[in-house]
């Protein structure tokens, strides 16, 4: 619990709207700055004294509230009920305090997983009316979010009448000098319309105007707040100013508010630009543009997508050659930034945690019933004395609604905490931490959910209680006799359903643990406590043909091999751990199978990287040679090869010596490929299988190219070093400068250090399920022991008289033990097909390796068993071994 | 002008607006000085939550014991939101009866040794 969030201190608001502002000068401002004081500097970190203040203020609030009705006290027996209900829970502080527990655990992982829903959901909200916002996407070959040319667009905006704007952006990563240190960052030319169509406004200064899309105005660009501020410190002044992009001067006219975060939208956008329109300049071939558009008033999605589809297909047959097999597709924006998968991650998300809730609520409706039956002779009394079934429900309920609002308290604090869990394990982007928390209507629906829960199961005990007569009462209760026959039959429905939800919850989140467990000691194929990276971005215009970049890298591997404590040097476009360690390259021609199609060849991923690559890395090369520095930019072209590509185009056979011949054809949906293969290359090398993608798969096919004759302009230096590599960072960084101090060199990072941030959030998914699992699984230890115990207590009476008649005890233990064993059966057999149901589920948000269920569920299956067991075996033992005529006296 | 109103009648205190009264004839304080004070009094012994605090101070304030002030001592070192209580006459008359009250209680347990030797126990 943290008395610094802004949720603690709007739920300290909350309880002091109890306090009635009536009281001239004691306001409940002073009150909370007070409260906080002391939550701040005293013991601010102990839980239990912050617990403790926040019961104190809601007591006292909650008296002052009620003192501060006019008139007699009308409310006293509501008091007395309070006080009453008070003195029964904490008679029996053990059930109090698990039913609050279990409640509030319940009730705060719902909040947690509801919040992120409705949070998520929410992020779309952003934009000015997202309802009639689209993306306009080309559809090719199974790709159906393509960009399209420019050509394109100009054709899409002059054809079609449903929508009342459209707009088209493209990415580009470019080099930024001038206001700072030189560096590559990411930039969009959009259309003049685009940012002001999505609703955004200019925080400072203006966004473009129509003007600046003309192909003579003076070239502008509008920031981001991110970049104004980690570039320029927030600074008014640098309206005007100039900004180097790629050596060519722009003028900064503006900046956009903190709120538009462009993560899902133009990932990592730090400056815009204006892009030029020239409608009559024909360009069907550079395809790099993404379409954004507003809906006409009244023009529904199908409208548009009708029209749309219209004008692709005349596109199509007027540009066989490029738009031949181009469709086009119209997608809601709230599909895009909340797309099906999410959702369906989000509702196995809310299904699992409200397994955990019904999980509580049904081990708190047992601890009801079994206190109601319990009690059921004082009630018979106390109807006998003549209190009334009405008075009686009333107080049962209300000591119900006590338990539902301190669950209700608890489950706040935890929902809190378990929603800053999820926003730290799910792959969110940061603008979604703005747009989640836990708000009012939230505070709602869990007060709401409690008092339901607590209404539902505290009313059935007591309407049982209340309704039984009064003879019965006394007698069932004194007697001892088994429980009555409604009740008994609840209690089986509600131990079939406790352990049919708990199985699938535990073995879901058991097998997803194991799974991300499995992952955190996933092996690279390569050492990495001794392997350093940084990022080199070499200036355009500094470097602006492939002889210099050569010889840029060459002297820089040079310098740093000098360092002390490096024992190795390469460069190369990626090293691979994680994601982004890579570049597609499309469908090959395979030599000896010229003729086949499709998935058997290719596509897969390449990396450039220098001769010392493998060496530096550690990987072993299995067949061949390596890249040397003989394989110069006018020799003939050759690549290295990793086993799975061998495995995948020459099962049978020896690679070193085949070509491959790049299918220039249907290259053009593997953009960037193009670039860097063009010609066919010889393979020279086999080099063993190594790194793991993003869920630690094995990486699959992989080509590596020459550096030499595929020179690019950023890259990777990787070190090897001979001691802690995050010890040599100033060496190198200084013998990098001696190269050339212009040449940006940032991201220093260890290969641990990697691996790590690669993991981070799979480890705490893996935290999380593991806490969730275990939860359930304890809870419905707890639950199930204490029921069945409870039950088979309560047929002490009934065995006794068993023994009396003359019933075997060895008989008598085993078919108690033999009927609830046959309900959880029952149960076991009803959750292995929720389990499976929800394993594939499970399947389509979790990553799942090769972790089998066989013994998670052989495990849960015996855990279960063998609770009921015990739990029925003990107190009938002991009902057993007692003489009967004791057993008969018992109550 | 001097309250009608008897200050016996408003004894035996509550020890929480005792505490408070006490408190508050040393000095005006703010809530969270009120608390501060009274717990080093004890030494750290008896713990006064603010829900507590506020609710004793409330029922001061409607008798007339205590009252907010509008000065504030050290405005560049002070919190513009907080706000200094005093004690009324009245409360101080009240605060004597009930320190009167007490002390004979003390005397009495005096006379009966309570008072010597060893701590009671704590």
């Amino acid at each position: 619990m943290n008395h610094r969030s802004p949720a603690f201190r709007s739920f300290v608001r909350l309880l002091l709207r109890l306090f009635p502002e009536d009281t001239p000068g004691v306001t409940r401002t002073e009150m909370e700055e007070t409260f906080i004081d002391r939550c701040r500097v005293d013991r601010g970190s102990s839980t239990f004294f912050l617990l403790r203040e926040l019961w104190c203020l809601a007591r006292h609030g909650m008296g002052e509230r009620l003192a501060s009705f006019p008139g007699p006290p009308p409310l006293a027996s509501f008091f007395d009920d309070i006080r009453f209900a008070f003195r029964a829970l904490l008679r029996h502080k053990v059930f109090s305090l698990g039913a609050v527990v279990m409640l509030g655990l319940g009730i705060g992982l719902t909040t947690a997983a509801f919040s992120m829903n409705t949070g998520m959901a929410r992020v779309v909200q952003r934009f000015q009316d997202p309802e009639e916002l689209v993306f306009l996407w080309g559809v090719e070959e199974g790709w159906d979010q393509a960009r399209v040319s420019v050509s394109d667009f100009y054709a899409w905006r002059e054809e079609t009448s449903a929508f009342q704007e459209m707009g088209a952006s493209a990415q580009a990563s470019r080099f930024v000098d001038g206001g700072g240190d030189p560096l590559r960052i990411r930039t969009a030319r959009t259309t003049p319309n685009l940012l002001p169509l999505l609703g955004f406004r200019a925080e400072v200064g203006r966004l473009f105007g129509g003007a600046d899309g003309s192909p003579s105005a003076p070239p502008v660009a509008v920031l981001t707040w991110r970049f104004w501020q980690e570039r320029y410190a927030g600074d008014q002044g640098i309206l005007g100013s100039t900004l180097n992009l790629d050596d060519t001067p722009y003028t900064i006219i503006g900046v956009l508010p903190i709120q538009v975060e462009f993560e899902m939208l133009w990932r990592g956008t730090s400056v815009f630009t204006p892009l030029v329109l020239n409608p009559s300049e024909e360009n069907w071939e550079d395809r790099s543009y993404q379409v954004l558009a507003r809906l006409a008033d009244g023009a529904s999605v199908d409208v548009a997508q009708t029209q749309l589809s219209g004008v692709a297909e005349r596109l199509a047959e007027a540009h066989p050659d490029t738009n031949g097999r181009v469709r086009a597709r119209v997608e809601r924006f709230s599909d895009f930034f909340y797309s099906g998968d999410d959702k369906l991650a989000m509702v196995g998300m809310v299904f699992a945690v409200l397994a955990v809730l019904l999980i509580a609520c049904v081990n708190l409706a047992n601890l009801l019933l079994a206190k109601g039956a319990a009690r059921q002779g004082e009630m018979a009394i106390r109807l006998a004395m003549g209190a009334s079934r009405g008075r009686m429900v009333r107080l049962l309920l209300t000591e119900s609604l006590l338990l539902a609002l301190a669950g209700g308290t608890i489950g706040v604090f935890l929902g809190q905490w378990g929603l800053d869990l999820l926003l730290a394990a799910l792959p969110s982007p940061p603008f979604l931490r703005g747009e989640v928390g836990l708000d009012g209507s939230l505070l709602t629906f869990t007060i709401l959910v409690s008092m339901a829960s607590a209404l539902t199961f505290g009313l059935t005990p007591a309407l049982l209680a209340s309704r039984t007569s009064l003879s019965e009462g006394v007698k069932e209760s004194s007697a001892g006799a088994s429980a009555g026959r409604s009740r008994k039959r609840l209690r089986n429905v509600i131990l079939v359903t406790q352990i049919s939800l708990t199985v699938p919850l535990v073995l879901t989140c058991g097998v997803s643990y194991l799974n991300l467990s499995a992952l955190q000691n996933i092996d690279f194929g390569f050492p990495t406590e001794r392997l350093l990276t940084a990022e080199v971005d070499l200036p355009p215009h500094r470097y602006p043909d492939d002889e210099q970049q050569r010889r840029f890298y060459r002297d820089a591997l040079q310098a740093v091999t000098g360092v002390p404590g490096v024992t190795s040097t390469a460069v190369g476009t990626a090293v691979p751990v994680g994601i982004g360690q890579g570049s597609i390259f499309g469908p090959m021609a395979v030599e000896g199978r010229e003729a086949e199609t499709g998935n058997s060849r290719g596509p897969g991923g390449y990396q450039v990287v220098s001769p010392e690559y493998f060496e530096t890395l550690g990987v072993p090369i299995r067949a061949g040679r390596a890249l040397s520095l003989a394989d110069g930019p006018g020799d003939p072209p050759v690549a290295v090869v990793n086993e799975a590509l061998v495995e995948l185009y020459w099962p049978d056979g020896d690679a070193v010596g085949k070509r491959l011949t790049p299918d220039t054809d249907q290259n053009r949906l593997y953009p960037g490929f193009e670039s860097a293969v063009t010609e066919p290359v010889t393979i020279v090398g086999v080099v063993a299988d190594h790194g793991a993608s993003f869920y630690g798969e094995p990486l699959g096919p992989r080509l590596y190219l020459a550096q030499d004759q595929h020179p690019t302009s950023s890259f990777l230096l990787v070190v090897q070093a001979n001691t802690d590599p995050l010890e040599v960072i100033p060496a190198v960084r200084e013998a990098m400068a001696r190269v050339d101090e212009g040449v940006p060199v940032t991201g220093y990072r260890s290969g641990d250090g990697m691996v790590d941030a690669w993991l981070q959030e799979s480890r705490s998914i893996g935290v999380m399920l593991g806490i969730m699992g275990v939860l359930a699984l304890g809870m419905a230890i707890l639950g199930l022991y204490g029921m069945v115990a409870h039950s088979v207590v309560q047929r002490t009476f009934e065995l006794g008289l068993r023994m009396v008649l003359g019933a075997d005890r060895a008989a008598i233990r085993l078919s108690v033990m033999r009927s609830f064993l046959t309900l959880s059966g029952i149960g076991l057999a009803i959750g292995f097909v929720f389990a499976a149901v929800f394993s594939m589920v499970a399947r389509s948000f979790l990553v799942l390796l090769q972790v089998s269920y066989v013994p998670m569920t052989l495990g849960v299956t015996a855990i279960m068993t063998v609770v009921v067991a015990v739990a029925a075996y003990v107190p009938a033992r002991r009902a057993t071994t007692i003489e009967p005529v004791v057993a008969l006296k018992y109550e | 002008m001097a309250d009608p109103r008897n200050p016996h009648d408003f004894t035996p205190l509550r020890p929480v607006e005792f505490e408070i009264l006490l408190v508050l004839s040393g000095g005006e304080s703010h809530g969270y000085g009120i608390i501060k004070e009274a717990e080093e009094r004890s030494g750290g012994r008896d713990r006064m939550e603010t829900g507590t605090l506020y609710r004793a101070l409330r029922r001061l304030t409607s008798r007339g014991m205590v009252k907010p002030t509008d000065r504030r001592p050290a405005p560049e070192s002070d919190d513009e939101r907080r706000r200094y209580f005093a004690i009324t006459a009245f409360g101080r008359r009240v605060a004597t009866a009930e320190a009167r009250r007490l002390e004979t209680q003390v005397d009495a347990a005096r006379a009966r040794a309570l008072l010597s030797g060893v701590d009671g126990g704590g």
